[in-house]
């Protein structure tokens, strides 16, 4: 993580602490694995009921199946509950 | 049949029948330690329990690499599906997926950021020794056949018999490069338990049960590979009794040997490797 005033909040006693972000990446990720979703289950449709090419058939089969199972994955992974997400970002310090 | 449902078949074939053997593997290998051992699916529960399971992505991940690496992975063995039972091509390319499975296994440990995975990414490299075996297996085949083409292959093992009698060190070399991909064999230099999982370690959740998709179609198509090669024409009861024989043989090596360390490692696998190449041309030219 790069240190800037966008992510940092510097305390009173010049703790620096960074802002949890990571409720806007998860949204970022969900809507990136819908699209992906849908765009590798069109291609495949696409390929079983039009029957292009054979050299199409590969192509989507090589790049739009590992692609749907990677948005499937991502679609169906369990979510930790808002509350918690904190928890998962800013971990406590526990010393060394 | 329609060319896409094929491919979406064999897939899926590739992938369950792949974590069935795993499966069966891990038991085995636990009756031969005198355990119980988990049930034959445990590997395909995994692998589902991976991919619905809550996924942590790593601070110290090249993002978005991490994931990409993962991607690429299944991409090149679903090409192996392709090349293989689909539409029987060469050889040569088959021989390229396994470079760049070598090429996933180096950038997938080192994408991480954790040192167990930059360790794996250092051996991933010198475990691509393996592929000089690969290299001569290839070529012996080529000698002998006179072509690189797998449904060529099957024509000449159909007209001639098995490639295991004419060639038979060349069976033996490929076979300690499937030996070379089982869990817990002597060469899994980059998964060996010293590094934890090696360049899975920092692969949670949905990316682990990724990457325990693609090994399963993996080793499903080494299997294929090496019976289609090596016997020839084959039906889906051959086909599976071979990778089940291989499979149980696998399982009896793996659970009685140790991981090597990688050099050690490497240095046998090279030395199958030369007397390999150097038998098989003997053998060739005295017959």
């Amino acid at each position: 993580m790069i240190y800037n005033q966008e992510n940092c909040i510097q305390k009173e006693n010049q703790k620096i602490i960074f802002k949890s972000t990571k409720g806007d990446e998860m949204e970022k990720l969900t809507i990136a694995s819908y699209l992906m979703f849908i765009i590798s289950v069109l291609g495949i449709f696409y390929a079983l009921i039009y029957n292009p090419a054979s050299w199409i058939v590969y192509g989507i089969s090589i790049v739009l199946i590992p692609l749907f199972i990677l948005s499937l994955g991502l679609i169906t992974m369990a979510r930790s509950k808002k509350d918690e997400q904190d928890e998962r970002t800013n971990e406590p310090f526990i010393g060394y | 049949m329609n060319l896409m449902a094929t491919i979406l078949l064999n897939v899926l074939i590739a992938f369950l029948l792949g974590s069935i053997l795993f499966g069966l593997q891990r038991k085995i290998m636990a009756r031969i330690q005198m355990r119980p051992g988990p049930p034959i699916i445990q590997h395909l529960l995994h692998t589902l329990k991976f991919f619905v399971k809550e996924s942590s992505f790593p601070r110290t991940a090249a993002m978005p690499f991490y994931v990409a690496i993962a991607s690429m992975l299944c991409a090149i063995w679903v090409s192996a599906v392709i090349v293989g039972p689909v539409a029987q091509g060469s050889l040569l390319l088959f021989f390229g997926i396994y470079a760049l499975h070598k090429i996933v296994e180096h950038n997938a440990g080192s994408s991480s950021g954790s040192p167990y995975g930059k360790l794996s990414c250092v051996r991933a490299v010198f475990s691509a020794a393996a592929e000089v075996p690969l290299f001569a297996v290839l070529i012996i085949i080529y000698l002998q056949t006179n072509t690189m083409v797998i449904s060529d292959i099957i024509s000449y093992q159909a007209a001639n018999g098995p490639l295991l009698f004419t060639i038979p060190l060349a069976a033996v070399m490929f076979f300690v490069l499937i030996l070379s991909k089982a869990p817990y064999s002597p060469f899994a230099i980059t998964k060996g338990k010293d590094i934890i999982s090696g360049y899975e370690t920092e692969h949670f959740g949905v990316l682990r049960g990724y990457l325990m998709i693609s090994e399963s179609i993996a080793w499903y198509m080494l299997l294929w590979v090496f019976l289609t090669v090596f016997f020839g024409p084959l039906g889906v009861m051959g086909y599976l009794v071979g990778m089940l024989a291989l499979s149980v043989l696998t399982a009896f090596i793996n659970a009685t040997t140790p991981i090597l360390n990688p050099n050690h490692s490497i240095m046998v696998q090279v030395t199958f490797a030369f007397i390999g190449i150097f038998g098989s041309i003997l053998l060739m030219l005295a017959f």
